[in-house]
């Protein structure tokens, strides 16, 4: 391949990558000049080790004379039934943070969770999850930031008075006249609907309003001009053959990332002899995962998108041979897109991630040209997770600052940290008769409201949800409450004088008004997790008024001048509510491969113009942020994370980044999330942002193969010929091992990897996998077990991107093996690369001849270790370790296992009931989490194993395969819908 | 009817002249004839664990004033066989069958028809205990003076006589320090607790009224007043505070290391300085030998290391798998039941022990008392914190359904005759070198388990004759990762 790969400006430009270096070593010395220095005026060592020895004997004389410690074994005084100590149990519950939702499973382990997993029952996210799913059970044993009982003015407080007092508040304003509000992110309970209804009946003046931190209200409104619905559809990227995105990040974070990431990868699957492939547009600000994957990106700027939508419009409106609208971009790609698009018509989707209503009503009449609408984009089963309306919120501040409210009931929002206009809602806080916060966790708002009624964690908590209408799942607690906190909906019950029984009242609600069915009914619809009820299908029509309403105003825009700044949603952070999960925290951003910071992107040449360096630190109008060269973000701009700098939210999130909310802005009825009009300047002083990109690195050599459609459908092992020529010239003078079992893979499809780390959170989640913090990562020391290579190619201004998830590849013939010492890693009769952590004595030679870098060294002990205070030092925290995978101590090696302790557990049920394994019977924790199920694990010696066919796929290589260590792990090769000369 | 009537009333008439005369003569609280003595122990033989007097129904009616109710002759024939009353037709039998859910009463037809009268006259003269009455308060558990303590602590040593006798002091059974479980008797502050704790027994009820005939016949000769039980429950409600102290060994193996160290320390010294001895031999021969002890002691040392074979622990009740498992023959898995399906095999909860302890009160050994901490243990909702023998690394994974169930092991093979313990030991030594051995001996169910057919390099190589059938190290039992992950 003559593509060149690189996986930094600094590797792109040749220069020497210093940054790990200069923590690990002075400039100028070598390892010997720091270690004399080091022992320099010290006493000599040749009697300190004699010492060292002597004393090391008596100890060891001592130890062995001493007793054993004496354990205890408790059982419990009546079994519960369906507890047993040692196994797991499995309940289907529903997560839903305000944004993001996901059908899933908690395995509970003796009464506690350990692990989230994806539910496959379900129809929607079909078994996927995401990174903030798979890390949510840690911050139920959040022994710090979650509020431990109610409180009055930050006071600890009994239930009993503060609901009395509560009640009594609520009663005074409501006889008043005055009203109260309850100020909630968006609710897709619909029985928790019912509750506020009746809470509104109970105390009349009552309203309810729906606070995103990031919106959806543009999209809202103009479907409600467009359609008279504000309604937000349900989008088959599963039929889409072309995909336009508008700066809409429908992989990471637009809308339902889990199901578009599933869809999408159907189409992008070119296994089982499928010879055709989606074509994907992106035209964005800055890098995102969607944009990495897309056929095509277009870096622009953000107030060129209504432009470029108007110019799309324009185009297709010639194709169809209708008048086209005034204005518009002539970017040269349009007629291109505009002419594939044309040819889909009722195959294809655009999308756009504007707050804008105007652009929202473009992208609507150009879907209702394509005759979108029923097919791919389908208004019939639409998303009910996006309900806020940013114009209320806004005259609910306005309301608060001059008395018409009386009181303010805060559901799961914290907007003293997300509203641009944070001092006002203070301000307008203080005037209230009422205010009480409902939320399970401290945060910014809690110092500022009288009454905190903490709820349970999403885990603790009987709850239910419809994220598309017509599709139902329910929530139920896999734990009792940790701490003396109360669900939210009791609450409300118990402040309308009702019994707080929810329990009762949800089971109520589904029998009655979801089921209409009995309690058999119920108790599968509780197994299952899910239920589903058939939607009518309709179609709506478009109002084709809303359009030239649009145009104008969009035309009427003050044209943008000097830098604009893009503000968007990271994998990990999302809007700010998990930031205190360390798992979280430390998860390397799939394309920046930083991590414990946010920062503003910004393009090389941008970076060049301002003299902008490594370790820069800028200044956007008062807004100082530290700077990163990014390749691919458009030109003249600087993309910046939101969800960070936070200032009362917990050890981990607090102090850490910059609070980017600060910057959105208001206009047109909605928040925006881009400004124009600024020139960064550089400000002095220098700030290190913690990144992995260098780490690991395997040194250049061709360890992506890509190649184009029609090359793939001339011969479909273009782009890997060399495959085939390392197969034939493979020969060994030792005897091969041979596996008379099962022989475990796994192959990893590169079309289908997203990149969006849900593998790492769950590797991370079930393997016990320590955070080490932002100085360690500094040092190279991240202990993930897996972790996404990103790697690009061509220009930097506008590079291809490829994902590449890379974890131990379990050579067969591996350099690991024979250099260690004591036989520590050994291979198994299955084909697994073994790590006996008890006999390690951390030679580290491994790691040095490892060629894919992927073992892990633990230079500290990161349980119970006050220096590491991140989620192994508290016995709260601890709950989450999963009992079956050993706790590593320090001066081991450790690296992937394949998941061994799945591979067991499920052989041993095998044995049990005496039947042969099932394929896809053994998941492992990264392959259950991937939401594209781009990660196949299976026997290979059994050949009708999807594994077994995957590795017979023209597409399928090893990484490195000339070394001839016969890995495991093997990959499919990138294919993507370019046009030849492109590539 | 007055027929009988008139011959209870004689009947009690005479027991009465009868126990006024023990009274006099031994100034012991005994009522019981001989007969009646008889008609109790078989009472609480045979008809007790269905039947309550004056307590209400249990498995079996009330039999309080049956003999009022019934004709005795009747009685008895009911009593030895019961069912051939019924299928002989008796509207009565018939009629008490269905009244009691149609189970059938068991048949006793080893009792003779004196026996069976004898039980008869134990109803019929049944009276609920009189409970003693004393003059100090009997409830308070705290708050005694030192004088009081003092007193307490000198009798239960045996210092001071009780004043109605009684040859042995309290601590010759009811030791102040743990031991082995072998001596049933509840140690003194297995009592302490008992006493002091919520729920706790009452020392008053107990030293009266023996509730076991273990406890009876241990305490036979003692009659303490209430003044002395008084003083001894002071003395162990203090008691009960104090941490007990285990009984040390001194290390033989230790003393022996020592007394080598000094020798050969000397006869260096003696060799080298003072050089008292002439043949050096001497001196040579003591650091040798003293040297090969040194090195025995370290290797046996080093080998035992974190290794706890035969470690025989006292548990906080003491259970006896001997009784359980050897003389009563109950399965391993009744109590043990998840063994089959799970990683650990499980200690049963308190609810398994009371399947069989609701009915059997007492044991052969210990009387209540050890029976009756399970009780006490839901009734606090305390639940029983045993001591654990068998104690893995942490990072080793055992999975006793690997063994039980996939493997079929019998429980003997790791944990040995566990029907002789009355203590139980940990037999094996659980080490590496133990595991690794039977993983190359044992042979698995190659043919039979259809999951092995995926094995199937095995089975082609077993169809040519290369080997007859497999072991567990063929098919990867030697893996690492089989135990450590």
């Amino acid at each position: 391949m003559e593509n060149k790969y690189w996986k930094s400006l600094e590797e792109f430009n040749n220069e020497p990558d210093n940054s790990p270096d200069t923590d690990k070593f002075p400039s100028g010395k070598n390892l010997l000049e720091i270690i004399d220095e080091e022992i320099e005026g010290k006493p000599s060592s040749r009697r300190n080790f004699l010492k060292f020895v002597g004393f090391s004997v008596a100890t060891a004389a001592i130890a062995s004379s001493c007793e054993n410690p004496v354990k205890k074994a408790v059982p419990y005084l009546n079994k519960p039934e369906e507890v047993t100590p040692g196994m797991a149990n499995h309940y289907a519950s529903s997560y839903f943070d305000g944004s993001e939702y996901s059908s899933v499973v908690v395995k509970v382990r003796d009464g506690r969770p350990i692990k989230i997993e994806g539910n496959t029952l379900s129809p929607i996210t079909r078994g996927g999850s995401s990174a903030r799913v798979q890390a949510s059970v840690l911050s139920l044993y959040d022994n710090e930031s979650r509020l431990k009982g109610p409180s009055k003015a930050v006071k600890d407080f009994a239930w009993q008075i503060l609901d009395n007092e509560i009640t009594a508040k609520l009663k005074e304003i409501s006889g008043a006249g005055e009203k109260t509000v309850i100020l909630s992110s968006p609710i897709i309970s619909p029985s928790t609907r019912k509750l506020i209804g009746e809470f509104i009946s109970t105390y009349p003046g009552t309203e309810h309003v729906v606070y995103e931190p990031v919106s959806f209200s543009g999209m809202l409104q103009a479907n409600k001009l467009s359609y008279g619905e504000p309604i937000i559809p349900f989008y088959h990227f599963d039929k889409a053959e072309v995909v336009v995105s508008f700066g809409a990040d429908f992989l990471g974070t637009w809308l339902a990332p889990i199901e578009f990431a599933h869809d999408y990868s159907v189409m992008r699957s070119l296994t089982d002899g499928e010879k055709r492939l989606s074509y994907h547009v992106q035209f964005e600000t800055g890098l995102s995962i969607s944009g990495s994957k897309a056929d095509t990106r277009f870096p622009v700027k953000p107030s060129e998108m209504s432009g470029l939508l108007i110019g799309l419009y324009n185009q297709l409106a010639t194709l169809a041979g209708k008048t086209a609208i005034n204005g518009g971009s002539t970017h040269e790609a349009l007629p291109g897109i505009a002419d594939k698009l044309w040819k889909n018509q009722e195959k294809s989707i655009v999308v756009s991630g504007s707050n804008d209503i105007n652009e929202q009503i473009v992208v609507n009449a150009i879907n209702e040209l394509l005759m979108n609408q029923g097919k791919t984009i389908d208004y019939s089963s639409p998303y009910l997770t996006k309900q806020a309306d940013d114009s209320k919120m806004e005259e609910l501040v306005k309301q608060m600052n001059s008395n018409q409210v009386g009181g303010l009931i805060l559901w799961n929002v914290n907007p003293v940290y997300d509203h641009r206009d944070s001092e006002a809602f203070v301000e307008g806080l203080k005037k209230l008769k009422l205010s009480v916060s409902l939320n399970s966790v401290k945060d910014e708002t809690l110092a500022h409201v009288t009454y905190s009624a903490p709820a349970h964690h999403y885990l603790e908590s009987w709850d239910d949800a419809e994220p598309i209408k017509g599709f139902f799942s329910l929530a139920q607690p896999a734990i009792r409450p940790i701490f003396s906190t109360r669900q939210k909906q009791e609450s409300l019950l118990k402040w309308m004088g009702k019994e707080p029984d929810y329990y009762a009242y949800i089971k109520n609600y589904w029998l009655t008004d979801i089921l209409k069915s009995g309690e058999a009914a119920w108790t599968k619809a509780l197994q299952d997790g899910v239920h589903q009820i058939e939607n009518a299908t309709r179609s709506i029509g478009f109002n084709a008024e809303s359009l030239s309403v649009a145009v104008s105003a969009l035309n009427a825009y003050p044209a943008a001048s000097g830098f604009e700044v893009s503000l968007y949603q990271n994998l990990s952070m999302g809007n700010g509510q998990h930031t205190n999960n360390p798992w979280l925290m430390e998860m390397p951003d799939p394309i920046s491969k930083i991590c414990w910071d946010n920062f503003a992107s910004i393009s090389p040449a941008s970076a060049e113009k301002l003299g902008i360096a490594k370790d820069a630190i800028i200044k956007i109008n008062d807004f100082e942020i530290p700077a990163f060269v990014q390749p691919g973000q458009a030109e003249g701009t600087i993309s910046i994370a939101l969800g960070y700098g936070h200032t009362a939210f917990g050890k981990v999130a607090d102090g850490v980044g910059k609070n980017a909310f600060k910057l959105t802005g208001f206009s047109n009825g909605n928040r925006t999330y881009s400004f124009s009009g600024t020139e960064p300047a550089l400000v002095a002083g220098e700030y290190k942002l913690a990144t992995t990109q260098m780490h690991h690195s395997m040194e250049g050599r061709p360890i992506v193969r890509e190649t184009t459609l029609s090359k793939y459908q001339q011969s479909p092992d273009s782009g890997n010929e060399l495959h085939a020529e390392y197969e034939e010239k493979h020969t060994t003078l030792y005897k091969e091992t041979e596996f008379t079992g099962h022989h475990w893979a796994v192959a990893i499809d590169l079309n289908k990897c997203i990149g969006c780390s849900a593998c790492v959170i769950a590797c991370q989640a079930e393997n016990n996998v320590p955070v080490v913090g932002k100085q360690e990562v500094m040092k190279s020391r991240i202990m993930h077990w897996i972790r996404i290579d990103r790697y690009y190619n061509g220009d930097p201004a506008n590079p291809g991107v490829v994902f590449q998830p890379l974890m131990c590849q379990h050579c067969d013939n591996a350099p690991c093996e024979n250099v260690c010492p004591v036989s520590a890693t050994n291979h198994s009769s299955e084909g697994l690369n073994q790590m006996a952590y008890n006999r390690c004595v951390g030679t580290k030679y491994c790691i040095n001849n490892c060629p894919y870098k992927v073992r892990r060294f633990n230079w500290f002990k990161y349980a119970n270790n006050e220096k590491f205070d991140y989620n192994m030092n508290s016995d709260l925290s601890r709950l989450v370790l999963n009992p079956d995978v050993t706790v590593r101590e320090r001066g081991v090696v450790e690296k992937c296992t394949f998941c061994v302790q799945r591979i067991q557990e499920k052989k041993l049920l095998a044995k049990n009931e005496g039947r042969r394994l099932e394929d896809h019977e053994i998941l492992p924790a990264c392959g259950q989490a991937c939401p594209s199920k781009a990660i196949v694990f299976g026997d290979t010696n059994d050949p009708e194993s999807e594994v077994s066919k995957l590795i017979k796929d023209p597409r399928n290589y090893h990484l490195l395969e000339e070394l001839h260590t016969l890995p495991s792990v093997s990959y499919l090769t990138l294919v993507r819908n370019k046009a030849e000369e492109e590539a | 009817m007055s027929h009988t009537s008139i011959k209870s009333g004689f009947r009690q008439a005479k027991m009465l002249l009868v126990s006024l005369l023990a009274f006099l003569l031994f100034s012991l609280s005994s009522f019981n004839s001989n007969a009646q003595d008889q008609g109790k122990q078989l009472f609480e033989k045979n008809c007790q664990v269905c039947h309550k007097i004056g307590g209400g129904k249990l498995v079996g009616p009330e039999l309080l004033g049956i003999s009022q109710l019934r004709e005795r002759e009747w009685l008895v024939k009911f009593i030895r066989n019961s069912k051939e009353l019924i299928d002989s037709g008796d509207k009565l039998a018939i009629q008490v069958y269905e009244e009691n859910n149609k189970i059938p009463m068991q048949s006793f037809t080893n009792l003779s028809n004196a026996e069976i009268n004898s039980i008869i006259d134990y109803i019929d003269n049944w009276q609920p205990v009189q409970k003693k009455e004393f003059t100090v308060d009997i409830n308070k558990k705290d708050g005694f003076t030192e004088t009081e303590i003092r007193r307490g602590e000198r009798m239960f040593y045996g210092l001071i006589p009780f004043e109605n006798g009684g040859t042995a002091s309290c601590i010759s059974c009811h030791y102040t320090k743990n031991t082995d479980s072998l001596n049933w008797n509840p140690s003194a502050h297995d009592l302490a607790i008992a006493f002091v704790e919520k729920n706790g027994m009452n020392i008053y009820e107990s030293m009266s009224e023996p509730s076991s005939q273990v406890m009876e016949k241990a305490h036979q000769e003692y009659n303490l007043t209430g003044e002395e039980i008084y003083n001894i429950s002071a003395f162990l409600s203090e008691f009960s505070q104090k941490e007990t102290k285990q009984f040390k060994i001194f290390p033989k193996r230790l003393m022996l290391f020592i007394l080598f160290a000094i020798l050969m320390t000397l006869a260096i010294i003696d060799l080298i300085f003072t050089k008292k001895l002439k043949y050096r031999i001497v001196h040579l021969i003591i650091i040798a030998v003293g040297l090969a002890v040194h090195l025995n002691i370290a290797m046996t040392e080093a080998k035992a290391l974190s290794r706890t074979q035969d470690y025989a622990p006292d548990q906080p009740i003491k259970f006896s798998h001997q009784i359980h498992v050897g003389e009563n023959q109950i399965d391993c898995q009744y109590c043990h039941h998840i063994a089959d399906f799970s990683k650990s095999a499980g200690i049963p909860s308190n609810d398994v022990c009371m399947n069989c302890h609701n009915v059997v009160l007492a044991g052969t050994n210990s009387g209540k008392f050890e029976i009756n901490k399970i009780k006490r243990s839901i009734e606090n909702g305390e639940p029983i914190e045993w001591i654990r023998i068998h104690n893995m690394p942490e990072h080793v994974f055992f999975s006793h359904s690997q063994h039980v169930n996939a493997g079929n092991i019998a429980c003997e093979t790791c944990h040995g005759p566990v029907a002789e313990m009355h203590i139980m030991k940990q037999f094996s030594d659980l080490s590496m070198g133990w595991c690794i051995d039977c993983h190359r001996d044992s042979k698995v169910n190659f043919k039979d388990n259809e999951y092995y057919s995926s094995y199937m390099k095995l089975h082609e190589q077993m169809k040519a004759g290369k080997f007859d059938s497999v072991t567990v190290e063929q098919i990867g039992g030697l893996d690492c990762m089989k135990c450590h992950y």
